[in-house]
């Protein structure tokens, strides 16, 4: 069970709209390493995890995720909303619009559509702890891509603080690694897979 | 004058949640740090006791909360909105 509560993890509230940022943006919503991805590789990643802790981390992380993907939707919404024809064609937007209007479908900002095989679920504790490494800093990166593109203070609010997020859940997931090779140690050297082969887990 | 009212009271929520889902990630892979733990608790009292002067002044925030005979949910901003 989620619980929704009616309010953004971080505000947002931009003034006038720029299709152009939209189009980029959308990335960190269906894009490779965006938050649709980022939330469900750690929902679904969970349930075979050997070590309470880890279960607990990928839970919270996954649905902060949740929050985030709703923070990068309201950017996108208030980019779009009251946007005119001629800015739409402008900004090379008519492409999604024919299809899409300024409704919100998941895909990186190329166009190519959001992806389960953006992420990974392999079941075995060290791999995808690896990735989830892995996602948060290509998450990094294309923050640090947007903020590359985009200077208007109103938008680099929002996005900072989501970049600022990966780093800690880098930090979180890295813990979460150096306690389960911690628990491994002894009698699994060789880091066979804790979640499937059992004794490992003794 | 209550939407400035609304949008501090707002404010002052989302940044005791913030500290909330910060240490309780932190606490994840620290269940033991008892400093951790100490200000997770009194942050949560504070950001109860936000959340119930929400409710009184401009409705539930969440799906668990009481309505007081007016069921306002739809009527409300949304939150991606930017109105609040």
């Amino acid at each position: 069970m989620w619980l929704y509560e009616k309010r953004l993890q971080f505000p947002v509230k931009i003034s006038s709209p720029n299709v152009g940022a939209a189009q980029i943006i959308m990335s960190q919503l269906g894009g490779p390493d965006g938050e649709i991805g980022a939330a469900m590789r750690y929902l679904n990643q969970r349930y075979t995890m050997p070590y309470k802790e880890v279960v607990g981390t990928l839970t919270d992380i996954g649905t902060e995720e949740l929050a985030h993907m709703e923070i990068v939707s309201a950017i996108i919404y208030q980019l779009t909303k009251n946007a005119s024809l001629k800015e739409i064609k402008q900004a090379g937007f008519d492409k999604y619009f024919v299809d899409h209007t300024v409704g919100q479908w998941p895909s990186a900002a190329s166009g190519t559509p959001f992806n389960a095989y953006t992420f990974q679920c392999t079941g075995d504790i060290i791999t995808d702890l690896h990735e989830d490494l892995a996602a948060e800093q290509k998450a990094r990166t294309t923050y640090d891509n947007i903020l590359r593109l985009i200077d208007n203070p109103e938008i680099c609010a929002p996005i900072r603080y989501l970049r600022e997020r990966e780093i800690v859940h880098y930090q979180r997931f890295g813990e979460a690694l150096r306690i389960t090779l911690d628990k491994q140690n002894s009698k699994n050297f060789y880091a066979v897979n804790a979640s499937f082969d059992k004794p490992c887990n003794k | 004058m209550a939407c400035r009212e609304k949008e501090i009271l707002m404010k002052k929520i989302d940044n005791i949640s913030f500290m909330c889902d910060d240490i309780r990630l932190f606490l994840d892979t620290h269940p033991k740090n008892q400093q951790a733990l100490y200000f997770y608790d009194k942050y949560i009292e504070i950001r109860k006791k936000l959340l119930r002067e929400y409710r009184e002044k401009f409705g539930a925030l969440d799906w668990y909360d009481f309505f007081g005979g007016k069921y306002t949910w739809c009527d409300e901003p949304w939150p991606w909105q930017g109105e609040v």
